[in-house]
């Protein structure tokens, strides 16, 4: 069912099968790099339908991204060699297990500023405590170095860098280093789906960052998610296509009828009077879930934003849109897509309020600082229950080739390749 | 765990305000477009669309316009600002501080409501240059979609020759600055005949001729008088103007050769 | 409530009110003064056939008050389109010849070096001539 937003008329699909593609859910974050339509719709549709959402509790922090705005600087910046900074100018990268410092200009894998984005995330926030980080107008960011590749490979190579870094943070990165910090990116759970594509309700399809095929684990590698799009959407297709193949139609009164219940819920969302505003409810949920599960969590801060998430959804039963037109109605568009980021940002919570170790993405200071592997080695999932809190389970990760290590970079992660060789 | 306190989007205590005079209409509510003025906040490195943001959400919850990506890539937030068309993500509230800015949607276009115009007219004109690959020659040899008929190849100089009109993010500013296009809706605009060049420069593309009817025609690039104020406007560099040009000059080229060479020959 | 798109009215005086346009339009107008310019050459051509006399009634007026103001600002119009024609042309110029790229900065310096080379040709065989 669609809301066709050039006159506000709802129309209905029949369709034999289904593919959700619709993205991830950064936007529940307050500081991330996404764009305005990353609100997590698609996942939160297929929950409602009573599939499961699995590992929700990992969500990618993006180490460089700019600060005020968030915008995305990317990786490839560092794999051309940029360094990062703190304020006395010192890669400070080497203090985390990243080292040693490698030459300027000559990046090694897995080594300081190519090591994995949430290790160079967790750095930031260590650097932030300890005081070491630059104080700019926009807040406390590290230096991103590009300054040694020069004007001509610099506009040849990242050609948008220069432009970005002009815009919102008024820096040439031909002459001075680029502000950044992390910010929310990426989530690498999602709508539970097998290897192709297929979800627990027949017919219904997911591929991309919506989706959880088990690819990224806790902690996704820089460029696999367009590599998942490319490879997976493709499986989606395939799989969907020969599914509608072989269904007969449904009866288009028995889909009319459930379409129309839709229907009417849409409605009452969009005349009901109330007290609560959609804007102030999206901006208290961004704030809470940027204070309470960022890089690093605490069990009591974290069951506080679980409270507030499941406080704001009760609230969100009172909201009332103020827009009443039909023609390009934005704010209910904004309305929906806030129900369905508070579904995400309360499963989020749930999920990570319960993982009572420290894996990938989902790092705790308290009690729980290290992997768990005898208890926590499984996935996440959560059902959607209704009124009730959703329920959550979880299910063994399938181990088939590689078995679990110990993650080391730097010298440590060289020494292990050796070892693996000899 | 945040140790943030600062929270940069939202306004600095200082006092200092910025007035906004936008263009609103809703259909059913509004016969013709009036504008509403708003007052609000002046925080430096907002850009238009943090402003508009603002006032959306806490001053009028029904001003509605298009947005997505806020940095320069998707093309969505084309609007005029003081009589020029820019994208509001990246026009920023310090470039007009403290004078006040007219904010109203897209010129040459009909709008729908408050800022959001009818792209009806452009996504047809899109489609009518066949902006993809018309590979001829292939279902001669042997069809492209195996890993045995072997991939493109192409070298830098002929990557150059259609690259930089390859990143056009069809925001509509260019239709918005040309004036042939504001004399003419039948004009095929700026954009449409840009990417009907990148096809046409693209050593991968056989379809010149198939383009032809749409695009060495009247209503295509002989409606331009290089005016160019649509590669001044364009937020990509694409130059538009250039690839008009250019296929201005294949037009005539093909045109003179044709009463030379016999039909069908290149 | 249905669509309603509304059709802005065109404003007749579109070309005064934006800078690059007005612009343009003066561009454009440089024509008229070179076009006008060129039809009293014209006359100038068949005054010559005439014979002498005609011919040197032709030179007196071109020497009067309003024909050597008229002719300075045809020169000044003729200036202006040839330095903003100059300026756009690299647009209009295939971007590799014999496998070098052609900068838009080469294309300008060319045009005004060949322009300025001819002018003064031309200045030198009227000087010499007379």
């Amino acid at each position: 069912m669609a809301i066709e937003i050039k006159t506000g008329d709802i129309k209905v699909f029949l369709g034999k099968s289904v593919i959700i593609a619709t993205g991830g859910a950064g936007r529940v974050f307050r500081f991330n790099t996404n764009g305005s339509i990353v609100t997590g719709d698609g996942m939160s549709m297929a929950y409602r339908s009573g599939v499961a959402l699995r590992d929700m509790e990992f969500v990618q922090y993006h180490p460089t991204g700019l600060p005020g705005s968030g915008v995305l600087i990317t990786e490839g910046c560092r794999g051309e060699g940029g360094t990062l900074l703190n304020k006395d100018g010192y890669r400070y990268l080497q203090d985390y297990g990243l080292g040693p410092e490698t030459p300027i200009g000559q990046p090694q894998n897995k080594t300081m500023e190519l090591g994995p984005r949430d290790k160079l995330s967790q750095a930031f926030w260590h650097e932030q405590r300890k005081g070491n980080t630059v104080k700019t107008p926009l807040g406390d960011a590290v230096m991103l170095d590009l300054t040694h590749l020069g004007k001509q490979k610099l506009l040849e190579r990242l050609p948008m860098i220069c432009s970005l870094a002009k815009h919102y943070v008024g820096i040439d990165p031909v002459k001075e280093p680029i502000p950044v910090r992390p910010a929310a990116h990426y989530t690498m759970g999602g709508i539970r789906t097998d290897i192709d594509a297929a979800t627990s309700l027949a017919g219904l399809y997911a591929a991309g960052e919506c989706s959880s095929i088990g690819l990224h684990g806790a902690n996704r590698l820089g460029s696999n998610s367009l590599a998942e799009l490319l490879v997976f959407g493709k499986v989606a297709g395939v799989h969907a296509a020969e599914y509608a193949s072989t269904q007969p139609g449904t009866g288009s009164e028995t889909l009319a009828k459930l379409a129309q219940e839709k229907v009417d819920d849409l409605i009452v969302l969009r005349t009901q009077t109330g007290s609560e505003k959609s804007s102030k409810l999206r901006q208290e949920m961004a704030f809470c879930m940027e204070k309470t599960f960022g890089i690093y969590r605490l069990a009591e801060e974290m069951q506080e934003g679980l409270d507030t998430i499941n406080s704001l959804k009760q609230r969100f039963k009172n909201v009332r849109v103020e827009d009443q037109s039909r023609v390009f109605n934005t704010e209910f568009l904004m309305t929906l897509e806030l129900r369905a980021s508070l579904d995400l940002a309360q499963v989020i919570a749930l999920s990570a309020v319960r993982r009572k170790e420290s894996r990938g993405a989902h790092q705790r200071l308290d009690e729980f600082k290290t992997r768990d592997d005898e208890n926590y080695l499984q996935h996440t999932l959560v059902y959607f229950d209704g009124e009730d809190l959703p329920k959550l389970e979880y299910e063994a990760v399938n181990i088939t080739r590689s078995t679990p290590q110990e993650r080391v970079y730097g010298t440590a992660g060289a020494e292990k390749k050796q070892e693996h060789k000899s | 765990m945040n140790p943030d306190t600062k929270t940069s989007s939202a306004p600095d205590e200082s006092d200092k305000r910025i007035t906004l005079e936008i263009l609103r209409y809703i259909p059913g509510q509004h016969d013709k477009p009036e504008f509403q003025t708003f007052e609000i906040p002046y925080v430096t490195d907002w850009s238009m669309l943090d402003a508009l943001g603002y006032i959306k959400d806490e001053l009028d919850a029904s001003l509605a316009y298009r947005w997505s990506c806020r940095m320069a890539v998707c093309g969505s937030c084309g609007m005029m600002f003081n009589g020029e068309p820019k994208l509001a993500c990246e026009t920023f509230v310090r470039e007009f501080y403290p004078n006040s800015i007219r904010v109203e949607p897209l010129e040459n276009f009909a709008i729908e409501r408050d800022l959001i115009i009818d792209q009806a007219p452009f996504l047809e004109k899109l489609e009518s240059v066949k902006p993809f690959i018309i590979d001829a020659a292939a279902p001669k040899t042997k069809p492209r979609d195996t890993i045995q008929a072997g991939e493109y190849k192409q070298t830098p100089t002929q990557l150059a020759m259609f690259k930089q009109y390859s990143m056009c993010i069809n925001c509509l500013l260019c239709y918005s600055a040309c004036p042939q296009f504001g004399l003419n809706q039948g004009f095929a605009g700026p954009a449409a005949l840009s990417l009907a060049h990148r096809y046409n420069a693209d050593s991968r593309d056989q379809g010149a001729e198939v383009r032809a009817p749409i695009v060495n025609e009247k209503d295509g690039v002989w409606s331009c008088t290089f005016v160019g104020y649509c590669s001044e406007v364009c937020p990509k560099a694409v130059d538009p103007a250039s690839a008009i040009q250019l296929e201005k000059v294949n037009g005539m080229t093909d045109w003179a050769l044709s009463f030379i060479l016999p039909k069908g020959a290149k | 409530m249905d669509r309603k798109p509304y059709v802005r009215p065109t404003d007749r005086f579109w070309y005064m009110r934006r800078a690059p346009y007005r612009k343009y339009m003066l561009r454009e107008a440089s024509s008229l003064f070179i076009g006008l310019w060129l039809l009293n050459l014209l006359i100038g051509l068949i005054r010559l056939s005439q014979g002498e006399v005609a011919w040197d009634q032709w030179l007196v007026f071109q020497k009067s008050v309003a024909m050597v103001i008229f002719s300075m600002l045809t020169l000044g119009m003729a200036l202006l389109h040839t330095s903003t024609w100059f300026a756009i042309a690299p647009k209009a110029m295939p971007r590799f010849i014999a496998g070098k790229e052609l900068k838009h900065q080469q294309v300008v310096v060319a045009h005004w070096l060949v322009f300025s080379l001819v002018s003064l040709g031309l200045i030198f065989a009227t000087i010499g001539g007379l």
